[in-house]
């Protein structure tokens, strides 16, 4: 709180706050509508308009240079809707992103030419001066912030139905055209003032990338539009931080590139969707199955041996069960105990407990009543049956194993006359 | 009751539909019919003003499409949206309520309550709290027709409902078309599959950018009509000499 007292650093980060809390808000909608290039096209078409009225005016204050590009995003938004149903839309957005740009680059390298305009006020408008925000900048920053968020909060209902289904929405009574041109507004106007901030060259990107992040943790609008603000909050205290602590980095290039890793961070980490998430699950299952696989070699173990036995094996019985290679025998027989399903007597006999006995029948019996419903009921020859079986053995629900138990009538006998283990009384 | 004259729409030099005229009476049970690229959704989309018509005059129970909007509830292809949204069921039918609900408002308890009613009625009430990514191409149609009947219409114009579901979609949504004739409502639907169009419609549009024939279906489909629509095959004409056998001998026992 102190910090935003400050007469300097208060207004930089109150201002870069403003800006971060309305184009996540707006930004929300323009990644749900799949429409993230709209927002850089309008970023870059700030560019003209200032080079423009700095030509005009010869002032250097970027609160006069924007009512600049106030005049061309307006020209990109009206040129956005002339040419909607021409040609493919990433080539139509891409084409006017180029020409806007390359004008607005022309306009200002030619004033410089000139003697009007200095390095540093072009790059001032291409990646922002976030750290020079004065208190003034904020006002404004905030008459726009404030109420495109408002507009926002009104017509949360109506553009989140916009963003999902636009064709059904534009078949009922309802006025939506104008709320559709207010979101063209909004955003256009967050982008405008964005400039302060993150720049021209930026600002497209900073709209969309804290949704984009927020996207992934949530499953309703309002919760994607919270969780968007509050990433791109972060990435803007992230950046100045960063700004502060090594002077050279320019503010602006820092809280995008912040909010960026947060995206990626957010690929990595989200729950159901992140990239982590999915290693996890294919994990799990992995396990899952090396560990039931692991039971079902004990229980050939013990019905092989003299008398089915569950106690005081050798290691080499192990591999002579079926295992193949003594590594893997090992490695089984190390699983095991590690999970509690056998113990061992000085390393050398080996016994099966009471859970690994349980277990060691639960998933025997499963692979040995689908083998036996293949065999029935779908008509797959006995020796073709084990192969599909061992797949889905491991993925059976209990209900499902009772339902194939009753719709076999409770067989004591797999299709290759082994005895089927009985369930659980 | 839908009254169409000289419509024509193109989409670029393209044209779509070439001078439609066609009259449909109240409370029939409709189908659009016709090949791929016949202009089919066209004459809906058409119809609901989301494309512009290039010449002639859509008319709905003697008015402009503004002043009866209210009256009409357009379920769209399941293709045209993208289902990976974070919206849940619930979501989506109460939209359907919105034209009642008004700009900037919240719905109302009534909205609610009807929005869940439309969600039984399609049997979809325990994925209420669901996220739309997670249901399966059947699911996701009866969304949509929750959503249409939610809206409370008179005319109700789907776009190939029957495409790509399952047995018990297909159930719900008969259920839905039979019990909205029952209601007297008015139904049209865009079908692709001939040899079903006899036994579950009663009135026909046969469409190929031009109005081939529309009417009843017995005066409609007779081979030489569809050959005409479809460009003369016969395997075709077979599937709908036997449709109409069907039809017929149904009823006759209804008789």
């Amino acid at each position: 709180m102190e910090v935003l007292l400050h007469p300097v650093v208060g207004g930089v980060v109150l201002g870069n706050l403003l800006i971060a809390v309305g184009s996540a808000l707006v930004g929300t909608f323009a990644v749900l509508r799949r429409e993230a290039l709209v927002g850089d096209v309008l970023a870059h078409a700030t560019v003209p308009g200032i080079g423009l009225a700095y030509a005009l005016l010869s002032r250097t204050e970027l609160s006069v240079l924007l009512w600049g590009a106030v005049l061309s995003v307006s020209g990109a938004l009206l040129a956005l809707n002339v040419l909607r149903r021409e040609g493919r839309e990433d080539a139509r957005l891409g084409i006017l992103l180029s020409i806007a740009f390359g004008a607005g680059i022309v306009l200002l390298t030619a004033l410089q030419r000139g003697g009007g305009v200095q390095q540093a006020g072009i790059w001032r408008i291409l990646f922002g001066q976030a750290a020079a925000m004065t208190w003034s900048d904020v006002a404004l920053v905030g008459g726009v912030v404030v109420p495109a968020s408002l507009f926002v909060a009104v017509a949360f209902k109506e553009l989140v139905a916009l963003a999902f289904d636009a064709e059904f929405v534009r078949t009922l009574p309802l006025p939506l055209r104008w709320v559709e041109f207010g979101y063209r507004v909004v955003l256009a106007a967050i982008v405008i003032v964005g400039v302060y901030s993150v720049g021209a060259l930026l600002m497209g990107a900073f709209v969309v990338l804290p949704p984009m992040a927020a996207r992934l943790f949530v499953r309703r609008v309002g919760a994607m539009a919270v969780g968007a603000v509050l990433v791109a909050v972060v990435a803007v205290m992230a950046g100045i931080a960063f700004s502060v602590a090594f002077p050279r980095v320019a503010t602006g290039p820092a809280i995008v590139t912040a909010a960026a890793v947060l995206v990626v961070c957010a690929h990595l980490c989200a729950p159901h969707r992140g990239l982590l998430a999915r290693l996890w699950r294919e994990l799990r299952v992995k396990v899952r199955r090396w560990d039931e696989d692991a039971h079902k070699v004990l229980y050939r173990v013990a019905e092989r041996s003299t008398g089915g036995r569950w106690e005081d094996w050798s290691i080499e019985e192990l591999v002579a069960a079926e295992v193949g290679s003594r590594a893997r025998a090992v490695g089984i027989v190390l699983w095991l105990w590690m999970v509690g399903s056998i113990r061992h007597k000085r390393l050398q006999r080996w016994s099966v407990t009471a859970r690994g006995r349980e277990k060691a029948c639960y998933i025997t019996r499963r692979h040995r009543l689908w083998e036996l419903y293949l065999e029935r009921c779908v008509g797959i020859a006995p020796e073709q049956v084990h192969a599909e079986a061992e797949l889905i053995e491991h993925v059976l629900t209990p209900e499902l194993e009772e339902r194939l138990e009753a719709l076999l009538e409770h067989p004591q006998k797999d299709p290759h006359g082994r005895p089927i283990p009985p369930g659980q009384p | 009751m839908i009254e169409c004259r000289g419509v024509t729409v193109s989409y670029g030099r393209r044209i779509a539909l070439w001078n439609i005229s066609f009259e449909l009476p109240s409370g029939v049970l409709a189908a659009i019919v016709g090949p791929n690229g016949a202009g089919k959704s066209t004459l809906l989309r058409a119809i609901m003003g989301l494309v512009p018509l290039q010449q002639g005059e859509i008319r709905l129970w003697g008015h402009r499409l503004a002043a009866v909007r209210r009256r009409i509830s357009y379920m769209p292809q399941r293709e045209s949206v993208d289902w990976d949204f974070p919206l849940t069921v619930f979501d989506v039918v109460l939209m359907g309520r919105y034209g009642h609900v008004g700009l900037f408002r919240r719905p109302r308890p009534s909205d609610e309550e009807r929005a869940w009613q439309a969600l039984v009625q399609v049997g979809l009430e325990h994925l209420a709290r669901r996220q739309l990514n997670e249901l399966s191409g059947g699911q996701q149609q009866r969304v949509f027709l929750a959503r249409a009947l939610a809206q409370d219409a008179e005319l109700y114009l789907m776009d190939e409902p029957f495409a790509g579901i399952d047995a018990a979609t297909e159930g719900v949504l008969l259920d839905v078309l039979r019990q909205l004739q029952e209601e007297g409502k008015t139904v049209v639907v865009v079908h692709h599959d001939l040899s079903t169009v006899a036994r579950l419609f009663e009135w026909v549009l046969l469409l190929n950018q031009r109005l081939v024939a529309a009417g009843p279906v017995e005066e409609v489909l007779t081979a030489e009509r569809v050959r005409e629509a479809y460009g003369g095959r016969s395997v075709l004409d077979e599937v709908v000499q036997r449709a109409l056998l069907e039809r017929r001998s149904i009823v006759r026992e209804g008789q």
